[in-house]
């Protein structure tokens, strides 16, 4: 189940929220949270096992994996089922289509991607591993662990949501009128990203990065990485506003995934803008262990490159994803070991500082191409038209999509700059409950006839 | 408080379009779309446990929304205000209209008159005049008709025009303006299957030797109205149907209709807001391949006119262009009125689109009658794909048509009433019968295929051919 779906708003909420508020009356208005948990777990459960009724068992034995070995100090053990789950289950295909043509046997099997496996594999290696470091300890109820795992706000596509951070949650929460007011609103600010920017801009990337390459002008190739750009910062941060929304409706405090990512000054400062949660688990679990930047400059380098093919691949099971990652980690050793490194973005003067926004901004589009084709020919010939031209192609398709999609792009554009200090659409304004409204209305208009609806980093 | 009346004001707003969504009658139908809705799926173990059945009911809910193609057009409009310019519609590229033609001093060519002698000259010979014009008329339609069998074609339309445009959903283009309107969907198709069609309809000809075989590619719009700056966007449909004239072997009879229609473009050839052609075009492409199977054919003047005025096609729902809704046409069709025939229907059960089983013989009307504004006035012809047409006419030369097609066809046999004795229809994707023993069956003299190019550059129509012979 995806949550920019009819069926997912209309049906699937509407009985959560009315089995939820009747467990909260039998609870006792809060003062305890036995029923509504378990409300929690069944829909979560009823979530996941809607979309796949068979992979529901393989998050089943995850748990029960992960609520056995923290109890018996088994935490590696544990976090190695999940790494080979992942390896199995997200990268399974990839390795027997190479083995393949390097000259091995015709794959016997097709694996399917189970959704969310990124995501929730991801969540238990940080609950194991902080047990396993004494920061928590071990879930003694598995319905709790369980619905830490699977809790279906973020199950699918985040925020990788560490324990510490929902454990007293999970056995105590609060809700106020404020809570709902801004989850409400949230999941609406979410739902409008997604429907009305990321599926609008969908058809922009299609019309121009999935044309004939040969005949993609210059012009047209930087207004589709452009709207890809957007696409997937829309997208993925609708989904995330979705999430942290209904959480805080919940009455759970999720940390931010995205932070005005494009207004990065440098590449390091887009990476503590862009999808935290990971960067954050990379940066915890897998750089500062190895060392981190307090070993040797070789040793160092090797820790940034190896968490950034890690950042990459974790995105998907092809191989630009891979290169995605390493061109990154590039970028990193750049800043961090140049003239770049001497002062912070903020410490610069002002058009050392627009310098810095506008360059990083270049980096990450550049970037986004390599993410964009999983076909390293098509990408080659699209940096070649990005960069160098196409005397062949005319702009004059480029010219009309760019005018047709003008206000799309203006209003995209808007929406990633900084919202200004007084908020012009308050939710206690009547402007602001109209603009409320109005989302959810124009939202649910444009889902109607559209079947399916997911989100890009549901893929992944 | 305030906080309060955020939260019921969104409940409210919530709850009535759940009660909407809930409470208001399902649609069924999609007459934007022109399909049958979702249904609600069938509970079985395996679709269960592959997910389809829960996948399924998602689907049929947002499929079935109560007022879905009025909801959808709101929709669409709403989305057509992502650019500028009114609607979202940007148009490049210059001029809008063809010319007329007009000699190097700007006035318009008049015919010459004839001399005034001729006149007395004419009386005299009037008989012999008549017999000699009869005799040229002939020698010129066979020298006409021979233009077009298996001729490989040297003038190319595409790009003539020189036309604004825009790109818009599904590959579709967009032209011009107001009543010049026109959406088109672009061409893809490559030789080898032009090829391999070509060859299914050669193994016609050999597995039915005593059957004439004719083959008449039908080309889609964009093959004469596609403006020369989008022309590297779509591909060569001339380029194609040479490849299929060039593998007709010499007993198969290619029907060139590239070159006829290209003559009449000024003319409502093609639909502008569908992606089927116009009768008027189905109407010369007929009269070249009567002229090929060497039958009579009747004046266009020997037909009562239909109208289904404010007609808006597919190309709506597919490109959600609002310029192409709020442009709509006049579907103009051509009944018969000097002959009699009567139309037998075996309508297939349909489940799934897969045919599984034909029902019993029935009459029925040939031309239906669409009311004005309707979408699928281009259904007029037999109303369905989803069944054989058998046409018994007055006519009664001993020619029996066989026409395999596809929905561009349905527009062709309404003028092959007064050419054949019968007239059969069959569609590719629908036919579950041995095609050997249908032609053996009902004494078929004449095959005519008759798909669009598009279709006709698909691997999925050449398989089905084919298995028409062996199954």
């Amino acid at each position: 189940m995806i949550f920019a779906d009819l069926f997912f708003i209309y049906i699937f909420l509407p009985a959560f929220a009315l089995c939820t508020l009747i467990a909260h009356l039998i609870d006792g208005r809060g003062r305890s949270m036995r029923f509504e948990n378990a409300v929690l777990i069944v829909f979560s459960f009823i979530f996941y096992a809607w979309g796949e009724p068979i992979y529901v068992f393989l998050i089943l034995s995850g748990v029960f994996v992960d609520y056995i070995c923290a109890l018996t100090g088994h935490e590696r053990l544990a976090v190695v089922f999940h790494v080979l789950s992942l390896v199995v289950f997200k990268y399974g295909n990839l390795i027997l289509v190479t083995l393949h043509q390097a000259g091995g046997p015709e794959p016997a099997i097709d694996i399917r991607l189970p959704i969310g496996i990124s995501f929730y594999t991801f969540q238990s290696i940080t609950y194991l591993l902080d047990v396993r470091r004494g920061v928590c300890e071990p879930q003694r109820n598995p319905f709790y662990l369980f619905l830490y795992i699977a809790m279906f706000p973020q199950l699918v596509a985040g925020p990788i949501v560490r324990y510490r951070t929902i454990e007293r949650q999970i056995r105590s929460r609060h809700i106020t009128s404020a809570d709902l007011v801004y989850g409400v609103h949230r999941f609406l600010t979410g739902l409008a990203k997604k429907v009305l920017l990321a599926n609008q801009l969908a058809e922009l990337t299609k019309a121009t990065l999935d044309a004939d390459p040969q005949m993609m002008s210059t012009g047209m190739a930087w207004l589709g990485i452009f709207a890809f750009a957007m696409q997937i910062y829309f997208d993925f941060s609708g989904y995330s506003d979705m999430a942290i929304g209904m959480g805080r409706c919940m009455g759970f405090h999720f940390e931010e995934n995205f932070r005005k990512p494009y207004l990065c000054a440098s590449v390091t400062d887009f990476w503590r803008r862009w999808h935290i949660s990971l960067g954050t688990f990379f940066r915890d679990y897998v750089y500062i262990p190895l060392g981190g930047n307090r070993v040797n400059t070789s040793r160092h380098v090797f820790n940034i490159m190896l968490v950034w093919l890690l950042t990459g691949f974790w995105h998907g099971a092809h191989w630009n994803y891979l290169l995605w990652g390493l061109y990154y980690g590039l970028l990193l050793l750049i800043e961090k070991y140049t003239v770049l490194r001497k002062s912070e973005p903020e410490d610069r003067a002002l058009p050392g500082r627009i310098a810095g926004h506008v360059v990083s901004f270049f980096f990450v589009l550049a970037g986004w191409g390599i993410f964009y084709f999983e076909d390293f020919s098509r990408m080659g010939l699209f940096f070649r038209n990005l960069f160098f031209g196409n005397v062949v192609a005319s702009d004059t398709l480029c010219a009309s999509l760019f005018k047709q999609n003008l206000f799309l792009l203006i209003v995209c554009v808007i929406a990633c700059l900084p919202a200004p200090r007084k908020k012009l659409l308050s939710t206690e304004s009547v402007p602001g409950i109209v603009w409320s409204a109005l989302l959810l209305v124009v939202s649910t208009l444009l889902l109607i006839g559209e079947t399916s609806n997911p989100f890009l980093y549901t893929r992944f | 408080m305030k906080k309060k009346i955020y939260l019921i004001s969104i409940l409210l707003c919530f709850l009535a379009i759940e009660g909407f969504l809930l409470f208001a009658k399902r649609s069924e139908t999609s007459e934007l779309e022109r399909r049958k809705l979702n249904t609600f799926p069938e509970l079985t173990a395996e679709a269960y446990w592959s997910g389809a059945y829960t996948e399924g009911i998602s689907g049929w809910f947002s499929d079935t929304v109560p007022m879905r193609d009025a909801l959808m057009e709101r929709a669409m409009k709403l989305m057509n205000v992502k650019g500028f310019s009114g609607g979202g519609v940007v148009f490049v590229g210059v001029g809008t209209e063809a010319e007329p033609s007009a000699n190097p001093e700007g006035e318009a060519e008049l015919p010459a008159e004839k001399p005034a002698g001729m006149h007395v000259l004419a009386d005299i010979w009037a008989p012999y005049e008549a017999l000699v014009d009869e005799h040229d008329r002939l020698i010129a339609e066979e020298e006409a008709a021979k233009a077009h069998q298996n001729q490989r074609i040297e003038k190319d339309y595409n790009g003539v025009v020189d036309d604004q445009y825009i790109l818009a959903k599904n590959g579709i283009i967009v032209t011009g303006s107001g009543a010049q309107t026109r959406a088109m969907m672009l061409y893809g198709g490559n030789r080898d299957v032009a090829v391999s069609y070509a060859q299914m309809v050669n193994h016609y000809k050999e597995v039915m030797p005593q059957v004439n075989v004719y083959c008449m590619p039908i080309p889609t719009s964009i093959a004469y109205y596609c403006p020369a700056e989008a022309l590297r966007y779509t591909g060569s449909q001339v380029d194609r149907i040479n490849d299929m004239m060039e593998t007709f072997n010499d007993n198969v009879i290619g029907v060139d209709i590239y070159s006829v229609l290209g003559e009449h473009t000024a003319e409502p050839i093609y639909s502008r807001t569908d992606h089927h052609w116009a009768p008027l075009g189905a109407y010369y492409a007929a009269q070249t391949f009567a002229q090929l199977a060497d039958v009579p054919f009747m004046d266009l003047s020997e037909y009562e006119e239909k109208h289904v005025n404010n007609y808006v096609g597919t190309m709506y729902m597919w490109s959600k262009s609002q310029q192409v809704k709020d442009n709509p046409e006049t579907f103009v069709y051509y009944e018969p009125t000097t002959l009699e025939y009567r139309t037998t229907y075996i309508d297939y059960e349909v489940q799934n689109d897969k045919p599984v089983s034909e029902g019993t013989p029935h009459d029925g009307k040939f031309f239906m009658k669409y009311p004005d504004g309707h979408s699928d006035a281009y259904c007029t012809f037999m109303g369905s794909d989803k069944r054989i047409t058998q046409v018994y006419t007055s006519t009664q030369n001993g020619r029996k048509l066989l026409i395999i097609k596809d929905s561009f066809g349905n527009a062709v046999p309404g003028y092959l009433f007064g050419s054949f004795q019968e007239v059969h229809v069959i569609d590719y994707r629908y036919f579950m019968r041995n095609v050997v023993e249908y032609v053996a069956e009902y004494g078929i003299t004449d095959i005519l295929f008759a798909h669009n190019v598009s279709h006709a550059t698909t691997p999925y129509i050449v398989t089905c051919c084919e298995n028409f012979l062996t199954r």
